[in-house]
């Protein structure tokens, strides 16, 4: 239920419309595929959403900072310590028990709204499952908190304990549902500080939050790096002597861009970072229907085509015989941009199958094939460069439109495998 | 709950994917036993010409499957019906047959007719070829996830992507073949055709369309009974909870 709430999960009929505080509607998701963006709202999911890779200071600046809060450092460590988690703030999540990370998970979705001074909504999947004594008192002090300020709490739980701090019970059995009303006690609170609340920068914030755990771990980059390396060596013990491929530029060109077009196409560490403990279907939740393209381009090889393909061309310069283009090495680039553009396409692709809930059992290999097309057009555009120099004309059969074509098909692949499954 | 009888639907199926299969034999034996062989001289290889008495039926086949698995997915997609979903298996598993039938027979012909067992130039071959993968991809993902809204809604839009292909398989080998100019062995496939090699293909055209009705009859009852069997299911794991 929640993860239709939040639009994450299609439904099947009717819509779900948030209204705003100026009371205008906004749908959320309705059974005809329409996906839009929620406001800012709070989220704690059944299995915590986070990456093993963030900090547990890190994880709630970035729940903040998504909602458009920002609070400074004393203020997140006094947050942490109220759920006895600031002698962790900069630890690993990865580091922590099960109880810990779920306390993080639970002060995360819940944050958004206490330290906001407009009402806002939060929902909680199962809070108090794998929470202690200690933060079950937290957790039932912050929902009556919350309750009290005019924040609107969603919880999904089978909890008798937390719906008895619930003012309006829906249950759901056997198909029927049933509302009952209940009331809560007045209670005092400590006074806290609002954060002030800026527009929420969820694309941002996501884009940040990709940067930094992959310099913390960069298994992306590495994972990439090694097959096209391989692929290189391979070339070279092949027809790395002097001469070796007797002026076959097309096969010379293929052999250059081989290793940054592999390092394009491998799947992404960070698609497996995302379907870390649901980690994705958070941000997917924050971030709305921009998530995809977002990620397609955050997860693609960006950093790898350039040096990969020069370091391909001084390894294999010495294979190739015949009067190549002596300029060729001043536009080795033009390929290599194109081929992020590949990457991004192939990631894409790489999403769409990851959107399977058993994706690790999909053969994503077999829809890459298409990229094939793009690749041979860089192949030709470099034998052209190679065999007769760059050249700026814009005929059909000249270099400089053989990358624009590549870039064109995969741009066109791009975007069918980004809009077809949120249209 | 009632449901209607499918055992009449069956038995149909099963006679009409017969004669079906009964058409593609004949029509195998008529290639090479009674169809002329073509001009030795226009052609590098004349006898593995008679490849072609299968290989453009498949492709008509694959084509119907194809074009099957695409409404089938447009119509999950738009309104989520069963039947749409039921044409998205049927459509896959068909051209899964029927498009792996054309990209075998394709290079078959062309590593002695071409030299070469694929042209990049060939628009027809790629496309297939590329559709071929998705419905391999649609095939073994609908064995391998947990059936459900969410599986059907990635795998319909798989489908929709693989028919996104076909114009950008399109460009690609148009601006392909305007840097590698094509291997032209004849006009297309059936131009000029000797009324005897006509008679054939036409034969094999009609066997291969008539196995796919069979093929899609049997098919849409076995998803049908595969329905059943998981919501009888489903109710005995209601009544042991």
């Amino acid at each position: 239920m929640i993860e239709s709430l939040i639009g994450i999960l299609p439904i099947t009929s009717g819509q779900v419309k948030w209204i705003s505080n100026d009371g205008e509607p906004l749908i959320v998701r309705d059974h005809l595929g329409t996906r839009r963006k929620p406001l800012p709202f709070g989220l704690t999911l059944q299995s915590d959403g986070i990456c093993g890779e963030e900090k547990v200071r890190e994880r709630l600046e970035i729940a903040l900072k998504v909602s458009g809060l920002n609070l400074n450092q004393d203020e997140i460590i006094t947050a942490l310590d109220e759920w006895g988690l600031s002698h962790r703030s900069e630890d690993r999540v990865s580091q922590l028990s099960a109880g810990l990370r779920r306390r993080l998970a639970v002060l995360s979705g819940m944050a958004p709204a206490l330290f906001c001074e407009t009402p806002r909504m939060i929902f909680l999947d199962e809070p108090s499952e794998g929470l202690d004594s200690f933060s079950r008192g937290v957790l039932k002090s912050w929902i009556c908190e919350l309750s009290e300020k005019g924040n609107a709490a969603v919880i999904a739980t089978h909890d008798e304990e937390i719906m008895s701090y619930s003012t309006r019970i829906v249950r759901v059995e056997s198909g029927k549902i049933s509302e009952t009303s209940n009331s809560i006690g007045k209670q005092e609170f400590k006074e806290r500080k609002f954060s002030t609340e800026k527009s929420s920068q969820t694309i941002s914030s996501f884009f940040s939050w990709g940067l930094s755990i992959e310099s913390r771990n960069p298994i992306d980059t590495i994972g990439k790096a090694t097959p096209a390396i391989l692929a290189l060596l391979l070339s070279y013990s092949i027809v790395g002597r002097t001469n070796a491929m007797n002026s076959d530029y097309e096969l010379f060109s293929a052999l250059i861009l081989a290793p940054a077009f592999i390092s394009a196409v491998v799947s992404p560490a960070m698609i497996l970072r995302l379907s870390e403990q649901d980690c994705g279907k958070w941000w997917s939740a924050i971030c709305g229907p921009q998530i995809r393209p977002a990620t397609s381009v955050l997860a693609a090889s960006i950093i790898l085509p350039i040096p990969l393909t020069y370091l391909s061309w001084f390894v294999l310069e010495g294979s190739i015989s015949g009067n190549i283009d002596q300029g060729t090495i001043y536009w080795l680039w033009l390929p290599s941009l194109v081929i992020m553009d590949i990457s991004c396409a192939a990631t894409a692709l790489h999403l769409l199958v990851s959107d399977l809930r058993r994706s690790s059992a999909a053969v994503a290999s077999l829809l890459l094939v298409v990229l094939i097309w793009p690749f041979i057009q860089l192949v030709d555009a470099l034998s052209m460069i190679l065999d007769t120099g760059m050249t700026w004309d814009l005929s059909t059969s000249s270099p400089l439109m053989s990358l624009i074509f590549a870039s064109i098909i995969s741009l066109m692949v791009w975007a069918v495998a980004i809009f077809i499954p949120d249209a | 709950m009632m449901y209607p009888d499918l055992s009449i639907k069956i038995r149909n199926g099963i006679i009409v994917t017969s004669i079906g299969i009964f058409g593609i034999i004949s029509t195998a034996l008529l290639g090479v036993f009674y169809a002329p062989g073509v001009d030795p001289i226009a052609w590098n290889a004349p006898e593995a010409q008679r490849i072609f008495y299968w290989h453009v039926p498949f492709a008509w086949s694959s084509f119907m499957a194809f074009s099957m698995l695409f409404i089938g997915a447009l119509s999950w997609y738009r309104n989520r019906s069963e039947w749409g979903w039921r044409w998205v298996s049927t459509g896959s598993d068909l051209g899964l047959l029927f498009g792996a039938g054309v990209v075998t027979s394709g290079p078959i012909w062309g590593s002695v007719e071409w030299g070469v067992p694929w042209d990049w130039g060939d628009l027809r071959l790629n496309t297939f070829a590329l559709l071929t993968g998705v419905a391999l991809f649609l095939v073994l993902s609908r064995r391998s996830q947990p059936d459900g809204q969410e599986t059907r809604d990635t795998l319909a839009a798989i489908g929709l992507f693989g028919f996104a292909l076909v114009p950008i398989t399109a460009i690609a080998t148009t601006l392909y073949q305007k840097r590698h100019p094509g291997i032209v062995v004849v006009d297309g496939e059936g131009a000029g055709l000797d009324p005897m090699m006509r008679a054939v293909l036409m034969f094999g055209t009609i066997s291969f369309m008539v196995l796919f009705i069979g093929l899609s009859m049997l098919s849409d009852s076995l998803l049908r009974l595969e329905d059943r069997v998981e919501q009888a299911k489903r109710r005995l794991d209601e009544v042991n909870q």
